[in-house]
């Protein structure tokens, strides 16, 4: 039986998500200061917020793979698929059509080793450091406590990885899940659309869910599908 | 196709940004080289990244041929930096660290290529 057999046999796949990352150099100081922020004002990503929310995509309505991924949502993905790779954070999806799909977590676990030893009296969550991606800019008033200081000017950082093409960042909300999406497009309208998905009811991670080309209308369709996984 | 030495040149400078552990299952292969490239570029703002800038920059982005030259000397220097080192911007290597490590991953393990 292949793996996609199993994963159709047992209708959930479950990703054992294990990130580590060692910070390099055991002498780092602490240095929140960041230089790409200090000169980010002119920067269109410097100051850009997600819409108001709209409501919830429609869901993809053929038939799917449900595929169970931390922080405790269901997806459900078509099943005309080519293959599926994993490692022990990311799980790459290809379709028939070449267009593929990538979940990558991203749990506490990660930061506390990307910063570690420097991650002390932190109270920001992983829920956190994504809303504050998507709703806070460098403009907004900073936390005092150092360490949550460092997840919040990593926060308005990243924006500058997620949104270095011009697009409009979208946000929709189901119950517990919050979904902040986008899409830039390479040709007509396929393109890359990137989503980043959390949930009330387990703040410890985040979901980024990456289709490459993919149109966005079909992309939204899988985002529709996502719901809290209440065992 | 990467020989013995850049392969370990290059191997040597992603296990000191993301650990022995995570890279041990990449392949270094050129779409590994053309990730490292881009995050080269990506991250020259960040002092710690400035370790592997391929020297001298002279303006414009290093194609792929320069910085496979390079490889050596940026190994060297990642040795030299880890022996004790401090003052980095951390939140700038964090996050470029972040980012790029699930198209290490993509590069590393095939997954774009075609099959």
């Amino acid at each position: 039986m292949t793996f996609l057999n199993n994963l159709v046999y047992f209708g959930t796949f479950m990703l054992v998500i294990t990130c580590i990352i060692p910070t390099p150099g055991q002498s780092q100081t602490l240095q929140t200061d960041d230089p790409m922020l200090r000169k980010c004002e002119k920067d269109w990503w410097c100051n850009a917020v997600a819409q108001p929310p709209s409501p919830w995509p429609q869901p993809y309505s053929g038939k799917t793979v449900q595929i169970v991924e931390s922080p405790r949502l269901l997806v459900e993905i078509p099943t005309d698929l080519k293959r599926i790779v994993h490692s022990d954070y990311i799980l790459f999806a290809t379709f028939k059509d070449n267009s593929q799909l990538i979940f990558e977590v991203s749990s506490d676990g990660l930061f506390q080793q990307l910063f570690a030893p420097l991650m002390k009296d932190v109270h920001l969550t992983m829920l956190d450091i994504a809303v504050i991606m998507f709703t806070k800019t460098a403009k907004d008033n900073e936390p005092e406590i150092t360490s949550d200081l460092l997840l919040w000017r990593f926060a308005i950082n990243m924006k500058s990885h997620f949104l270095s093409e011009k697009a409009v960042v979208f946000t929709s909300k189901k119950g517990p899940v919050t979904c902040f999406y986008w899409h830039v497009p390479e040709k007509e309208n396929i393109g890359d659309s990137t989503a980043i998905l959390v949930n009330d009811n387990n703040p410890y991670s985040f979901l980024k869910i990456v289709g490459q080309s993919m149109s966005f209308d079909q992309f939204k369709k899988i985002i529709g599908t996502i719901r809290d996984h209440n065992k | 196709m990467l020989n013995n030495d850049e392969a370990e040149d290059l191997r040597e400078i992603l296990e000191d940004l993301y650990g022995k552990n995570i890279v041990a299952n990449w392949k270094m292969n050129e779409k590994i080289l053309e990730v490292f490239n881009d995050m080269v570029e990506r991250n020259k703002s960040c002092s710690v990244a400035m370790d592997y800038v391929p020297r001298p920059i002279t303006g414009g982005r290093p194609d792929l041929a320069h910085i496979r030259s390079q490889l050596r000397g940026m190994a060297a220097r990642v040795a030299k930096r880890n022996a004790g080192i401090s003052g980095i911007y951390l939140i700038c290597s964090a996050s470029t660290r972040y980012t790029f490590r699930f198209k290490f991953e993509e590069a590393g393990q095939g997954v774009s290529e075609p099959f």
